[in-house]
């Protein structure tokens, strides 16, 4: 069986275990969300040449359904549902629909909001979209360790593991992140976030034909050319004619910060700016620019 | 002779049933003699420092000239778990008085409370529960929910009889309280001390409400609202 099948077996599986009503019962529902954002990336093609670099917008409209049950007095597991439509209408190749179930537990150490918290996600995130070839089924687990620090401060650390099984092995990704944010919450309405993070494994970044071909015949050194000659790649069309997508191994590290105004006691607003810079193994860099508005919503 | 009327046990006889007629008439009138007495209201409007009318304060008044406090009654106070909020957010209750904790809401919560006068933990409270829990000793208590972290609640405890909490229009009204000094005193989650002041009743009639000014805090409450990235709960 291929791996992309047997990925979206085990997603209609944990969907279907959901949907008996037994498993439903225990898990009352606590909330439903919605979000909508608006996405500019700078490079969202994630080339490395200047050339190839392409920016667009994305628009995104989410929703998310939320299973709480506390298990023992210090143990809550959470399920949730996720669903997201992207649209970019200037590359619609990048149009899809992410969704997927995602399972919490979260282990309080003592009482109040300045106790530490521990929690362990595993979950699966589906894609489907406009490009066959980057339809996948992403596996994710991680640990997160938070803690508040009075009415102003709250800070987390988390460890993730994230691997996809694709159509094309070019979309085929695994890394591990660690990543550090910080929460400043000058008033009860207002919420500034930053954090840093690193991630090691492999990526889907791109070129166009004319590039990643010159890239091949050796215009970037014999070391590039072996390398590239190696990796998994599909030609996409996504930014271009005969662009080519690929997949390298590669470490990133990011920052990003974030200002959260409160609207309602149910809504908020959040506007981030973020900045992630590649350099895969034979030391070519990509950088990537991303500034988000969302709005989201608690029912 | 004997008065058969009463509901004896056969033994009270002539001087006995005098003797404890006396004694119900004079713990009768010990009871009534307030009323009976000059009772006095109170009213006061509470402002901020900006002159804003402020809601959810306490205010009680404890007697300094060793006027007679009636009994406690049985009561009971209420504090609801409602679309995961606790409603309400301020209570006062005598000391003694059992306070009902009813989950009304269609989730669990995990109340708690880790203040010295009264320290208590209900995790597991499904959603139609609810417990009671006595407060029995006298000082501010903070409730919270281990599992949804913005919510809180206050439970002001205190051993007077004459307290009440400001509404909307930021008024509090006092009954039935008998002539003499008073230490007033006004408590409020925002209040970094509660203020405190002597007054005297009986003195004037008719007086307009006193109008008391309390410096408040910043609202520090945690944030409810959805946050991106965020877990939610816990």
């Amino acid at each position: 069986m291929p791996a992309l099948n047997r990925a979206w077996l085990w997603l209609g599986v944990v969907l279907g275990v959901g949907a008996i009503s037994p498993v439903r019962a225990a898990f009352t529902p606590s909330a439903l969300a919605v979000n909508t954002s608006y996405r500019w990336t700078e490079n969202i093609s994630r080339a490395s040449g200047a050339a190839d670099f392409r920016d667009a917008a994305e628009y995104e409209l989410g929703g998310q359904a939320r299973f709480v049950r506390q298990l023992t007095p210090r143990l809550l597991a959470r399920l949730d549902l996720d669903v997201a439509g992207w649209i970019c209408p200037e590359y619609d190749l990048l149009d899809r629909l992410e969704f997927g179930p995602r399972l919490v537990l979260t282990r309080k150490i003592g009482l109040g909001p300045e106790a530490w918290v521990l929690a362990a996600e595993t979950g699966l995130t589906a894609r489907t979209g406009r490009l066959d070839d980057a339809d996948s089924v992403a596996a994710r687990a991680g640990l997160t360790l938070s803690k508040r620090f009075g009415p102003w401060f709250s800070t987390a650390v988390s460890g993730s593991w994230t691997g996809q099984e694709a159509k094309d092995a070019a979309f085929a990704v695994a890394h591990y992140a660690a990543e550090a944010r910080v929460n400043f919450d000058p008033h009860p309405r207002a919420r500034f976030s930053a954090g840093v993070g690193r991630r090691d494994g492999t990526f889907t970044v791109g070129a166009s034909e004319m590039r990643f071909g010159r890239a091949l015949a050796g215009a970037l050194g014999p070391r590039v050319a072996s390398y590239f000659a190696t990796v998994p790649t599909a030609t996409t069309e996504l930014f271009g004619p005969g662009w080519v997508s690929y997949s390298v191994e590669a470490e990133v590290e990011e920052w990003w910060c974030e200002f959260s105004p409160v609207l309602t006691d149910r809504s908020s607003l959040a506007l981030r700016y973020g900045r992630a810079h590649f350099t895969n193994r034979v030391d070519i860099e990509y950088r990537q620019d991303t500034v988000s508005l969302s709005f989201l919503y608690a029912f | 002779m004997r008065f058969d009327f009463l509901p004896t046990t056969g033994s009270v006889r002539g001087s006995g049933f005098w003797r404890r007629l006396g004694i119900s008439l004079v713990l009768g009138a010990g009871f009534l003699g307030g009323p009976l007495a000059a009772r006095n209201g109170f009213e006061a409007v509470v402002v901020d420092a900006a002159g804003e009318l402020v809601s959810d304060v306490v205010l009680s008044l404890t007697p300094l000239d060793g006027q007679a406090m009636p009994p406690s009654v049985a009561g009971e106070a209420k504090i609801s778990q409602i679309k995961q909020e606790y409603s309400p957010y301020v209570t006062a209750v005598r000391t003694g008085t059992p306070v009902e904790f009813p989950n009304l809401d269609t989730i669990q919560h995990h109340i708690y409370s880790v203040s010295k006068p009264k320290r208590f933990e209900i995790p597991l409270y499904e959603p139609g529960r609810s417990e009671v829990v006595t407060f029995d000793q006298p000082g501010l208590v903070v409730i919270g929910c281990n599992i949804h972290d913005w919510m809180s609640a206050y439970v002001l405890v205190l051993d007077t009889p004459w307290f009440g909490k400001t509404t909307a229009d930021g008024r509090v009204s006092l009954a039935d309280l008998p002539s003499g000094r008073y230490r007033l005193e006004l408590w409020h989650p925002r209040v970094s001390k509660p203020l405190s002041r002597e007054v005297t009743l009986g003195t004037t009639s008719g007086a307009e409400p006193l109008r008391l000014t309390l410096a408040l805090r910043p609202d520090r409450r945690l944030r409810r609202a959805p946050t991106p990235g965020a877990g939610g709960a816990y």
